[in-house]
């Protein structure tokens, strides 16, 4: 699932591959969000997700994933060593950064936003290139090879035909956990508004996945997973893959 | 447009009501479906690829309100169709226990109704029994041959030598109807194999309820003994939301005993991993510190006044079981089962116990669930708000009534009701199924007739072995017809096949004890025809009867749509629509009597004049009854309902399980509780004597008291992605989870040498304690080791080592290993109705019309080694079936399969 120059092994921590992006020009008009009124975000509640994957299959169904290829994973981790051992669960997806780094360096300029800010692909520009995948720092893009003339790029877009029908995305309308929350941040009466205004009077720190990338990722975690699972999520030049699904993977990585 | 935007339940969903009347017709509409699909591949339906996904996708869409049943959580669903054709399946939000969210399996459900191997066409054997050789025939050749059979079973006088096995069911109505209008109570099931040990210890103590509902969504600490609500657990995505919201809006407490980390226990606040059947102690001993803290801790007015016991009589009873005594025992530190025990006991009346298979599928699974139930009592938690609560209704009573009924069959049958087990049969019917093909083999009955129903007992019976062999043999069974959308490892064992429906195709009127402590009631609907000549029971009952004729045919007489019309004729007008009964089901797909308040602390209410009229009093024990009939109890001078038990109490000590084990006359006892279902003994059990005892108590099987070095006690589990044995074939679950090797504790590996990866062959035996107490089970084929242990079959699997582990414990989990059941569950890339040699089983499908280009071109996790382990790579294959080791092991007091007692030895292969 990895494409073929994938030099993210070297790259810093807070730094995005600037070197993929093309010039303004390309993307000024394409960053910038449809003046709507709305800024659809997601809130993750990390503490309630039990792992269960039925956000995964409903985006599958939904969407038409084929198998091997994935929209949204859930990542686990089983941490301690017996008898004190926990297991963690990070549901992830696009992030459907303001900044988006897949946007800005696509050459056929087929990234933009959509409602409400969402980070969406224009499958009447889009050639497969697979630069996005290339600069995606959350590996949330793949690429399938039947699409189009010569593969076209997958990744969550919110669901915008659900929502248009005034209908939940597939994965927030069935978490039988309540883990995920999407709505207008701009309106307070949202799901996602509500859940993140409960857990902030929790006071429960929110935190962001790489929030040093400085991409502006609309989405918030709360919860231990960020923090112990944020290595396992996929990188640049990555996919998320069936190895996610490998139970010999879940234990903790050995210490380096 | 649709409308699924979830709303409060004021404010109902309400759907379309698509159902076209001509779908209350089953039969009708065969064939049809077949041409609105797109012909090639499936389930796909390309949109436009410049515009995906598609703003039309939900435009021109109908919402139908159904059930899923890929779990026996059955949660209201709604299925989006268009063109005939079902594109997407969501949440019912007006299912009042479910509330809208459905798990990884009730999306998958797309996978089930629109699979290319399904099961289309009935099918008549060829060739021997076992040998996968088929044709098709036609459905009136089917019925023809089945009712014959069984017309000449039932009019040879033993109606009971036609025996109906069920897997999981949800047309109970149906099934009671066909089989007591034919005349036989021979109807068995898989109970056993799954909850009798937890039923039987809540019906002790409570009698008019089986089932146990923890209202964790109140709680403030909920003790957690081996459930994985988090992935299974019969009302699963109900209770796991209310159990996170009790942690998570309430502020509640979880603390899991397990073997294994499973996801509940891996996601609670604490996790400990008690010695294998060891949670009975540990309640125990919990027990003891709660009782000999004070009364401070206990609630000595529940106790005393409640219970059929006494704080001196328990202190007493459980003076020795402390929790070093637990400590010595399961390993559990004393320290934290004493800090357990009183946090616990501190959150209450706020405080529950959960548990279920990993407490219950023990040799010794019944005391442990009593010992987990008694914590409840001695802190008061009883029936309370947040604490330790049932219903006395399991699913669809009391808020509608199953049209007339035929008058009950009266035979029996020794595979219905086994002798050896007291309490299998006496509250409920339980049954105890793990031992059918075992007394058949013993030549203990016969079956002229079998008829199997959404059942795949090859791969979920213990002993596979045992069940291939009756299933294969003729004289044992001598006609078998199996009912299932797909061909399954049952199918293969049949004479004849026949197609059924998906829950997706048919109808049921279904509820399952909801969390929200009152009844409701769900409606499955047939969302699309059937494909190809599917049906449901609901058509085929009807036509046998027909055939069959005397007399049986009389039950059959109103149309589908008048039987559901007067099944459903309680459910009263919504105001808003002004529609009622089934068509407000139909509108809604759910209703829920808000009416009725929360079933909170029933044993306190006040018994009313006209229900005093006539009554007595005891002067001793102050139970009240009208005519030797249980009526209430007096306690506190006050007049009140109390518990359905002949004391009218908790009963914590019970007189009638120890009776009942010594096959005495019961009949007084039964009167003062009212529970006018419950039945004494029958004389054919007579000489099957058991001593129960009367307390809660905890014992170990004695295998497991000195485990050799390389011996192990394994444990099974579920996925959350699976149920058994029916999702393996979906390829959306088996891409997440299609093997299974054997988790292994790190330490313990180390120990044999191994790493992730290696090999190890399991020796797994027949139960010591069970050679002693229960002799007829001892199987004469059983090979002997040196020690004289009677091994019941080895399996070769690679290990993953895994943190989340007891070091005595071996886990691998059920729902792998099918070798039949679609190419899909085999983990074959090329699919079976295209390309299997044989061509026989294929005569059910129609690979022509059904095809699945993804499957076929993307299946990533087909294994390659050709069967070396050597070359065997991780996350690949489907898996091994773990019940090819697993030992007949009933409870000897209720039957329930004691899955997680085995004991089995490791050893590595070089």
């Amino acid at each position: 699932m990895t494409t073929d120059d994938t030099p993210s092994d070297g790259l810093p921590d807070d730094e995005v591959r600037e070197d993929l992006f093309q010039p303004e020009t390309v993307w000024e008009d394409l960053i910038k969000a449809p003046d709507d009124g709305k800024k659809f975000g997601w809130f993750v509640d990390t503490r309630r997700c039990f792992g269960c994957h039925a956000c995964e299959v409903s985006c599958k169904a939904e969407n038409e994933v084929p198998l091997g290829n994935y929209i949204r994973q859930t990542f686990y981790k089983d941490v301690g060593d017996y008898p004190k051992v926990a297991r963690m669960f990070l549901p992830m997806a696009c992030q459907h950064c303001e900044d988006a780094p897949c946007l800005k360096s696509c050459p056929e300029g087929a990234i933009k936003k959509g409602v409400g800010g969402s980070v969406v692909i224009d499958y009447n520009l889009c050639q497969g290139h697979a630069t996005c995948v290339e600069a995606c720092p959350y590996g949330a893009i793949y690429i399938d090879e039947d699409r189009g003339k010569s593969g076209q790029a997958i990744k969550c877009h919110n669901c915008y035909h659900r929502i248009e029908n005034d209908m939940q995305p597939a994965c927030a309308s069935t978490c039988p956990s309540d883990a995920i929350y999407f709505g207008d941040l701009n309106d307070p009466a949202s799901p996602v508004s509500q859940a993140m205004n409960e857990a902030k009077s929790q006071e429960l720190p929110l935190v962001q996945l790489r929030a040093q990338k400085k991409t502006k990722p609309r989405m918030w975690f709360a919860g231990p997973g960020p923090a112990e699972i944020e290595e396992r999520v996929p990188k640049e030049g990555e996919s998320y893959n069936p190895e996610a699904y490998n139970i010999y993977n879940w234990k903790e990585s050995k210490p380096k | 447009m649709p409308v699924t935007k979830t709303k409060s339940r004021r404010d109902f969903l309400k759907l379309g009501a698509a159902i076209l009347s001509s779908t209350l017709l089953p039969g009708a509409a065969v064939g049809k479906a077949a041409e609105n699909l797109a012909a090639g591949v499936l389930p796909v339906i390309k949109s436009n690829p410049n515009l995906w996904p598609s703003f039309e996708k939900y435009s021109g869409t109908k919402t139908v309100p159904g059930m899923c049943q890929l779990c026996s959580t059955v949660c209201g669903i709604i299925g989006h169709v268009k063109d005939g054709r079902i594109i997407k399946i969501e949440g019912n939000p007006n299912d009042p226990n479910s509330r809208g969210r459905i798990c990884a399996r009730g999306q998958a459900g797309l996978n089930h109704q629109y699979h290319p191997e399904r099961l289309l066409y009935p099918l008549k054997r060829v060739g021997k029994r076992g040998e996968g050789k088929w044709k098709r025939i036609s459905w009136d050749d089917a019925l023809d041959e089945i009712s014959t059979k069984l017309k000449a079973i039932r009019d040879s006088g033993k109606p009971e030598d036609f025996a109906f096995h069920q897997g999981r069911q949800r047309s109970k109505d149906a099934l009671k109807r066909f089989l007591d209008a034919y005349g036989t109570k021979t109807q068995l099931s898989h109970r056993s194999l799954c909850s009798g040990n937890r039923r039987a210890a809540n019906l002790t103590y409570l009698w008019e309820s089986d089932w146990d509902l923890n209202d964790v969504e109140h709680s403030k600490y909920i003790l957690n003994f081996g459930s994985n609500a988090f992935e299974a657990h019969q009302g699963h995505v109900s209770f796991a939301n209310r159990i996170q919201n009790g942690r998570f809006k309430n502020g509640a407490k979880m603390v899991t005993f397990d073997v294994r980390l499973s996801n509940t226990a891996g996601a609670s606040d604490e996790w400990f991993a008690p010695f294998p059947g060891t949670d009975g102690a540990v309640a125990l001993a919990m027990c003891n510190v709660i009782l000999f803290a004070g009364p401070d801790v206990h609630d000595a007015d529940f106790i005393n006044n409640w219970t059929t016991s006494s704080i001196d009589e328990l202190k007493a009873h459980l003076k020795d079981s402390t929790p070093e005594w637990a400590e010595s025992i399961s390993g559990v530190p004393a320290a934290d089962i004493r800090r357990i025990a009183l946090e616990f006991a501190a959150a209450a009346p706020h405080a529950t116990t959960m548990c279920n298979r990993g407490s219950s599928a023990h040799l010794n699974g019944f005391y442990n669930d009593r010992a987990i139930g008694l914590l409840n009592a001695l802190v008061g938690s009883v029936g309370k708000k947040g604490g330790w609560c049932w219903s006395p209704w399991g699913g669809l009573d009391p808020v509608v009534k199953t049209p007339k009924m035929p008058p009950g069959a009266k035979t029996w049958s020794v595979l219905e009701d086994p002798p050896e087990y007291p309490l299998s049969n006496v509250w409920r019917r339980m049954k105890v199924g793990e031992i059918i093909y075992l007394y058949l083999m013993q030549g203990r009955s016969k079956l002229k007739g079998y008829m199997t129903y959404n059942l795949d007992s090859p791969l979920t019976w213990p002993e596979e072995s045992v069940t291939k062999e009756v299933l294969c043999n003729e004289e044992l069974l001598e006609f078998h017809v199996c009912i299932n959308p797909f061909y399954n490892e049952t199918a293969h064992y049949a004479d004849i096949v026949l197609p059924w429906t998906t829950y997706m195709e048919r109808w049921d009127l279904d509820a399952r004890a909801s969390y929200n402590l009152r009844p409701y009631v769900g409606i499955r609907t047939p969302m699309v025809e059937p494909l190809g000549e599917a049906k449901d029971v609901r058509w085929i009952f009807p036509e046998l009867a027909k055939r069959i004729g005397g007399g049986m045919e009389e039950w059959y007489k109103e149309s589908q749509e008048e039987y559901m019309e007067a099944w459903a004729s309680t459910v009263p007008k919504n105001p808003k629509t002004g529609k009622a009964g089934l068509a407000r089901l139909l509108d809604e797909g759910a209703w829920e009597d808000e009416t009725r308040e929360p079933f909170y602390e029933p044993h306190l209410k006040p018994l009313t004049e006209s229900e005093l009229e006539g009554t007595k009093v005891d002067e001793t024990t102050g139970i009240i009854t009208r005519d030797g009939n249980g009526v209430g109890v007096m306690i506190g001078g006050k007049a009140v309902r109390g518990f359905k038990t002949p004391s009218r109490k908790f009963e914590v000590r019970s007189v009638f399980i120890s009776q009942t084990g010594l096959n005495q006359d019961t009949t007084d006892l039964i009167k003062r509780s009212s529970m006018s279902k419950t039945k004494r003994r029958p004389k054919q059990h007579e000489g099957h004597d058991l001593k129960i005892d009367e307390m809660p108590i905890w014992m170990q099987p004695v295998e497991h008291k000195a485990l050799d070095d390389d011996q192990l006690i394994m444990t099974s589990f579920k996925w959350n992605v699976h149920n058994h044995g029916r999702t393996m074939n979906l390829k959306w679950l088996a891409e997440i989870v299609h093997t299974n090797p054997a988790w292994l504790n790190p330490a313990t590996a180390a120990k044999f040498g191994l790493k992730d990866g290696d090999w190890i062959e399991l020796t797994s035996y027949f139960s010591q304690m069970l050679r002693d107490v229960s002799p007829h089970l001892i199987n004469e084929n059983y090979e002997k080791d040196a020690q004289g242990r009677m091994i019941t079959g080895r399996l070769r699997v690679p290990i993953v080592t895994m943190p989340g582990i007891h070091p005595k414990a071996i886990a691998m989990s059920n729902s792998c290993g099918h070798w039949q059941y679609t190419s899909v569950a085999q983990g074959k890339k090329a699919s079976s109705a295209v390309g299997v040699d044989d061509g026989y089983v294929t005569q059910g499908s129609d690979a022509k019309t059904y095809r699945d280009e993804d499957w076929e071109k993307n299946m990533w996790w087909e294994d390659k080694s050709g069967g070396d382990p050597a070359a065997w790579k991780q996350n690949t294959g489907n898996g091994w079936n773990q019940n090819s080791i697993m030992p007949i092991a009933p409870d000897p007091i209720t039957g329930q399969q004691a899955f997680h007692s085995t004991v089995v030895k490791l050893s590595k292969v070089t």
